[in-house]
């Protein structure tokens, strides 16, 4: 089979149930749609963005090493973008994304990927009984079937599936590859978003407890709160966390730059040995202690 | 010299006479001034007699910053042989008596013999009276601060004992600034056993500062430095803050040290009294930083307010299981004006609270009731029923009842241990141990070497090496005088002393010379003892904390404090029993007579 990809990301335009274009929702401090870029980056060697209009081609113009291409099938929904993307795609096989999936799985598009055989039309996960889509790998021998559909006004895809030769990658296998994978999430509305978020702050990270001690107690108005963080961090990430989870710090117990902690402070690992400003490495449920460095009395 | 007098009055109690001794210059430039110079004094005076016997001197000394309003610098130093632990006992205290004490021309007293009668010695630019003090004899210190100044003037300051001092208890202390007190090792009982109940001084006379201007500049920005981040804690909260953190780092005394954590800590932390009964704050003499925080009782109508340390909240609290900040307001309320150390009046009620649930005391001991507690207190100061053996300090009364009451006793060389557990505090444990006065954690400051480091040190080598370092810091410190709460302001410690001694009395002494005399202040102070009867082991810490199994990771156990011990001795050029080379003392120029 031909190794090479094409990633296919649907970018239509701003989203009813949100309110809000979904592309362009910030998502981690940047547009969601990067999300998506970045994670099917190294599997495929072109990305096309399909949407709606020119005007929204313009909107998209920013976004850096990809190809926009505006929807030959405009109002037919997922079935008219994949259409499209399919007929501009260099490769025989496309990979082909909804833009509202924060959490697209590297290892699971790797493996559909590889599923992809010469024989094979559309490779596409399953889970709960529901098909993804727009989470799947389609091959050009997929247009005509699509062409025939969108002619006769039949937008389901998954109408084309029993056309096509499709393989399905089931749940127990994507449990193998991934537990409890979000890579299927996508954002509907409000809430999902939330949710995303939630899961953005903690997913790879651990939970540790941050205990405050004499002003810094006085100040935060808690003994302690609790965080997500990346196992490997410096003494200066860690500070930035604290900064954003307790703002009240910063000026009497926090530098303002939020850089590191006043020189009236010192902040000890799970006790009084300091961290030190090379990287360190947390554990679950590890404390960080900020007290003060003035022990006498 | 500049920034000294150069004299100091020798007074004799037994037949109320004085006499003015002048102080070479090289002592002077040797010894520094406080706790320095009153251990040359103590010296030299020493008569190696029992504490409370008339021979036994008392010093009271100022130092070359004293009087200069260089911040933190109005302290005094005392120096006697301390009835608690029989050998050097050396305490300090923030106050106005020392800038005025070293205005009346003198930079030391050194008070010797005990008179017939109460007495009080009042003390100005030209003349020393004895006063009788019969009418004041019995009062409480604030009564007695009070009435002097009401008698006196407000003029004089006062350095005066209380009932506790009066009635001989061992850890009684001296009190002055109402609020202030020199109060460990028990300098107040040798004051009340020569039948003196205070001082008054006043003396208005100009200090001779060789560069003035240049002092007056220093005084400024030094004041400007102390209101920076190294003294954030002590300005804001105070050190009662202290308990949260050591009671999260299981090192809070709790129990008499049976354990190192208290369930009830969060009721009588810093935080929780500064939330809830926090007063106000208040500056020792001539001091910008304001450590102290006046705290008051909020359980009735009749509120009672005292200067409240960690050290107080963890001795009398957690050490005895008490979790009421009011009860601990009002027992520090009470030792403050019965002049009793909070430190060892705590540890020594929790020595006998463990000694009679063990059967070595026949008498219950009950502090159930605040009401009670503060009975137990005042029954010491007055030496009534048990009273009277706990008066005497947990080493003295566990060698009294015996058995094995001694394994209750915590303290070293006779003085209580301060409230830090040196469990897994290897620096503190060690200083503790050495101390020449005893359990103090202010000679040596050594929790600083534990405290603020990258890691906690487990070499006894390095430990040894940087608590010796520490110690001689320390006396330089105290002997200067500066507030140990100033310490990080300076950039450069030494440097910056020796820059500021220069400037004050035209004489050059270089860091490296400080840092000889701090040496130099030390060895002298171990010579006192050895001449008082130590031997190696006296340095020591109680078995309870050597050997408690109970506890996790613990690092200080009876090998590891020997070997500490032993680096230490090295580190001090002295021999492997602990005793100081006649080299050494050549070296430091101490004359061994």
């Amino acid at each position: 089979m031909n190794d090479l990809l094409t990633g296919i990301i649907l970018a239509g335009g701003k989203s009813r149930r949100l309110g809000r274009d979904k592309a362009l929702e910030l998502f981690n401090e940047r547009p969601l749609i990067f999300s998506v870029i970045d994670a099917i980056r190294s599997s495929v060697d072109e990305i096309i963005l399909i949407v709606n209009d020119s005007a929204r081609k313009k909107e998209l113009a920013f976004i850096k090493n990809v190809k926009i291409v505006v929807d030959t099938y405009s109002d037919s929904g997922s079935l008219g973008g994949i259409y499209s993307g399919l007929l501009e795609a260099q490769n025989s096989n496309a990979i082909v994304l909804a833009c509202d999936m924060p959490f697209v799985s590297k290892n699971i598009i790797n493996t559909m990927k590889n599923r992809m055989g010469s024989n094979v039309d559309i490779v596409i996960p399953e889970t709960d009984g529901y098909k993804h889509s727009t989470h799947a790998i389609y091959n050009k021998n997929c247009l005509e079937v699509i062409d025939q559909q969108l002619k006769q006004n039949e937008y389901k895809i998954s109408k084309i599936f029993s056309k096509c030769k499709t393989i399905i990658i089931t749940e127990n296998e994507i449990d193998e590859i991934e537990p409890n994978s979000k890579s299927f999430f996508n954002i509907n509305n409000e809430s999902d978003l939330d949710k995303a978020n939630q899961i953005f702050n903690t997913m790879g990270k651990i939970k540790i407890k941050i205990e405050f001690f004499g002003t810094a107690k006085l100040v935060a108005k808690q003994d302690f709160i609790h965080l997500y963080t990346k196992k490997q961090v410096t003494e200066n990430e860690l500070i930035k966390l604290i900064s954003k989870a307790k703002p009240d710090l910063i000026g009497q117990i926090i530098k303002k730059d939020t850089n590191e902690l006043k020189k009236s402070y010192n902040l000890g690992i799970n006790g009084i040995k300091n961290i030190s400003d090379k990287k360190i490495f947390l554990q679950k449920n590890d404390s960080i202690l900020i007290f003060s460095s003035q022990s006498g009395g | 010299m500049n920034g000294y007098n150069n004299k100091y009055l020798l007074i004799n109690l037994d037949d109320l006479t004085f006499e003015e001794e002048k102080i070479e210059d090289q002592i002077l430039y040797d010894y520094l001034g406080g706790t320095g110079l009153s251990t040359y004094l103590l010296n030299k005076y020493s008569s190696n007699d029992d504490p409370l016997s008339p021979s036994n001197p008392l010093v009271f000394c100022s130092s070359p910053l004293t009087g200069t309003r260089l911040t933190t610098t109005s302290k005094y130093s005392i120096a006697t042989r301390s009835p608690l632990t029989n050998f050097i006992g050396d305490s300090m205290s923030s106050s106005y008596f020392a800038d005025k004490l070293k205005k009346t021309g003198f930079d030391a007293l050194v008070i010797r013999g005990k008179s017939n009668k109460y007495k009080l010695i009042k003390i100005t630019n030209s003349k020393v009276e004895f006063l009788d003090a019969t009418n004041i004899w019995g009062k409480t210190t604030s009564e007695t601060e009070s009435l002097l100044s009401t008698n006196l003037g407000s003029d004089f300051s006062f350095a005066s004992i209380g009932p506790a001092g009066e009635n001989l208890v061992r850890f009684a202390g001296i009190k002055n600034d109402g609020g202030r007190m020199a109060a460990r090792t028990g300098v107040g009982a040798v004051m009340g056993s020569k039948n003196l109940k205070a001082i008054a001084v006043n003396g208005n006379q100009q200090i001779k500062i060789y560069n003035a201007q240049k002092i007056n500049e220093i005084r400024k920005e030094l004041s400007i430095k102390s209101l920076g981040d190294s003294t954030e804690k002590y300005r804001t909260t105070g050190t009662t803050i202290n308990m949260s953190l050591l009671n999260r780092l299981e090192m809070l005394p709790t129990k008499n040290f049976s354990e190192s954590t208290f369930k009830e800590s969060t009721k009588i932390e810093g935080e929780n009294l500064i939330k809830n009964h926090f007063s106000k704050k208040a500056h020792c003499a001539n001091c910008t930083i304001g450590c102290e925080k006046i705290f008051v009782t909020n359980d009735n109508n009749d509120p009672i307010t005292s200067r409240l340390e960690f050290q107080t909240t963890a001795s009398l609290g957690s050490n005895l299981g008490i979790n009421d900040p009011n009860w601990i307001i009002r027992a520090s309320s009470l030792c403050d004006d019965l002049g009793m150390d909070t430190i060892s009046t705590g540890v020594t009620i929790s020595w006998a609270i463990e000694a009679s649930n063990n059967g070595h005391l026949k008498e219950p001991i009950d502090i159930s009731t605040e009401q009670k507690l503060l009975e137990l207190i005042k029954n010491i100061a007055y030496r009534n029923s048990i009273g009277n053996l706990l008066a005497e300090g947990s080493k003295i009364a566990s060698e009294t009842i015996g058995n094995k009451s001694y394994l209750y006793a915590m303290h070293v060389k006779g003085l209580e241990i301060p409230s830090y557990d040196p469990r897994n505090l290897p620096a503190l444990a060690l200083a503790l141990s050495v101390s020449t006065k005893g359990a103090c954690h202010n000679r040596a400051s050594a929790y600083d070497i534990d405290f603020n480091n990258k890691e906690i040190f487990i070499d006894p080598q390095i430990i040894a090496k940087k608590t010796k370092e520490s110690e001689d810091y320390s006396a330089v410190l105290d002997s200067m005088i500066w507030c140990k709460f100033l310490r990080k302001s300076f950039d450069d410690f030494y440097y910056e002393s020796s820059d500021i001694y220069s400037h004050l009395t035209g004489e050059i002494i270089s860091p490296e010379k400080l840092k000889i005399a701090g040496e130099r202040i030390n060895n002298l102070k171990k010579l006192f003892n050895i001449n008082n009867g130590w031997v190696r082991k006296d340095d020591n810490l109680p078995e309870r904390l050597l050997k408690n199994k109970s506890k996790k990771n613990q690092i200080i156990s009876n090998n590891f404090l020997d070997s500490m011990i032993d680096n230490y001795y090295y580190f001090r050029d002295w021999d492997k029993n602990g005793n100081i080379p006649t080299k050494k003392l050549k070296q430091l120029n101490i004359k061994s007579d």
